[in-house]
Parts: C-alpha cells; structure tokens; sequence
C-alpha cells in the first residue's frame, strides 16, 4: 500500500471517528434537555401528542442544520427551534379554534361555542386519580397564560436564562421579557395561592 | 408582591416542574427516546443530495434557454409585420379608401381602357 493509499484510508477512518463522536455528543446532548423540551411543549400545547410533534420537529432541525456547530451552541439554538415551533403550533391552532367555532356557530346557532369546544386536557377518571393534581394545576395555570407569557416565565424559572438570552430566544426586547414575566408571576400567585 | 414571596412562588414551581420530569410515564419516555435516535440518525444523512443539485441545475438551465430563446426571437417577429399594414396604420388617409381599393384599380383600369 502507497503512502497516499495509507494516508486516505486513515483519514477515511478518522473522519469516521469524528463523526461517531459527534453522534455521541448530540445524542448525549439531546438526551440531557428532552423531558424538559417535551415538557414545555406540552405545557403549552396540553397535548401529548402534539408536544411529541414539536419536539420531534426541532430535534431533527438541530440534527440536520446545526450538528456541525460547536456543541455549546446546542442550547441555545435547540430552544430557539423549539419556541419557534410552539410558536407555530399556537398560531395554527388559533386560526383553527376561530374556523372550529365560526363553524359550529353556524351550524347551530343555540349551543355555546365553549360547551362545544373539544377539552384537550380531558381525561378519564382513571388517569385523573392516577394524576398528580399538584402538578396538574400548575400545568394548567402556566397553559392559560397567553403564550409569551408562557415563554418568558419558563424560560426565565425553568430554563435559568437570562432576561437576554430569554430575550434572543423569543425574538423581542428586553423590556418585552420584563412585563411578560411579571404578568405570568402574577397571575400564578393568584391562581395558584389556594392551592399552594 | 415581594422579591422574597416572587423567589418563592417560582422555587415551588421549579421544584414541580422537575418532579413532573422525573414522573413521566413509559410510554411518553419510550416515543422520546425513538425521536432523539432517529434525530441523531438524520446527521448521517446530512450528504449534500448531488442528485438533487443536479436536477436544479439542469431545470435552470433549461428555463434560462428558453427565455433567451424568445428574447432572441421578439425582435423578429416584429420584424415580420407586413409594411403594407405599416403604411396603412400610419397613413393619414381616409380609411374608406382603403377598403374600397379594389374598385378604384378596377375604376382606373376601365378609364385607361376606355
């Protein structure tokens, strides 16, 4: 074999090796912040399946666009995604409640558009036993706050960011992360306080 | 409300959120761990698609061709518009005169002959 032939072949295996090694570090990576990520999508979305979706969308976003970024810019950038698809989510499914109950308003005109509307936290009375009602209040209380809200509180409590950072993930000003923040504090003390 | 009562609320909370982490069913943990493998299996993929590329570059190509083909080819379709409609557009004449051409060549022609 040619001092060339050997060169290429071991920098053949070298390439292999940096790229097992990278595979490692993003699944060690992902595996370190998914049940949070899950967890806050499905916060907001009080959805499993669809809290699934977006996690499943925004790691595959980091895996095929960023995994060649240096590691500690993981983070920050897997949150942004992750946020940024909630964000989607929230959206559309806006647009979809208003056609849902334009629609039924229209097809009948005597039922409450809110009586009608599908309970997405529903759940038998088995899992309802089995659930932690503690943890189910908070769920719904952080879930009934506008979504910036939502964002601005978990990113800044949960998460541990930065009013900045919080600030870089969410698009928006400093002054924007501040009033959301002290908006969903407040209301939490007061929806919370009986229960706590 | 105060700093004190604010570190708190949002302590309590934390602490909830974490045990609500640590407490997720099985099933929820095993559709997690399917995601994050295929996630990891997608830098494998991460090639560029030559193939794709190529496609791209052919379709652009073709679209460039043809666009240069049709500006290429206006100016000579312009030129192809018959002079004798040229003049009668132009023409300051009464238009009658024109539709009834052929009767003053046949008047003409009777007044030579006669």
């Amino acid at each position: 074999m040619s001092i060339h032939d050997e060169a290429t072949h071991f920098n053949g295996k070298l390439q292999r090796g940096r790229t097992l090694e990278s595979r490692r570090e993003l699944d060690v990576f992902l595996a370190s912040i998914e049940k949070r990520a899950y967890r806050m999508a499905e916060i907001a979305t009080g959805n499993k399946d669809d809290a699934l979706d977006i996690l499943q969308d925004a790691m595959f976003k980091l895996a095929e666009k960023y995994a060649d970024r240096d590691s500690k810019e993981w983070g920050p950038l897997f949150t942004t995604i992750l946020q940024s698809r909630i964000k989607d989510w929230y959206r559309r499914n806006q647009v979809r409640k208003r056609f849902r109950s334009w629609f039924s308003s229209k097809d009948n005109e005597q039922d409450d558009p809110i009586q009608q509307a599908e309970d997405e936290k529903a759940r038998t009375p088995e899992q309802l036993l089995q659930a932690d009602r503690r943890v189910d209040k908070l769920d719904q209380a952080i879930h009934n706050l506008p979504l910036r809200q939502q964002q601005a509180f978990l990113l800044r409590t949960w998460e541990g960011y930065s009013v900045e950072e919080t600030a870089s993930v969410m698009k928006c000003s400093v002054g924007s992360v501040k009033t959301h923040y002290s908006r969903a504090v407040h209301t939490l003390r007061e929806k919370l306080d009986e229960h706590w | 409300m105060s700093k004190h009562n604010e570190d708190e609320l949002t302590t309590h909370i934390t602490k909830t959120l974490d045990e609500s982490v640590d407490t997720l069913d099985a099933n929820t943990l095993s559709r997690i761990r399917q995601i994050r493998a295929r996630a990891v299996d997608k830098t494998e993929t991460r090639q560029v698609n030559w193939s794709g590329v190529m496609s791209g570059a052919l379709a652009t190509a073709c679209v460039m061709y043809f666009a240069v083909m049709i500006l290429l080819q206006s100016p000579t379709s312009m030129q192809t518009v018959p002079l004798d409609d040229l003049e009668f557009i132009s023409s300051s004449e009464n238009l009658e005169l024109f539709e009834d051409l052929e009767f003053y060549e046949w008047l003409e022609e009777d007044v030579l002959q006669s």
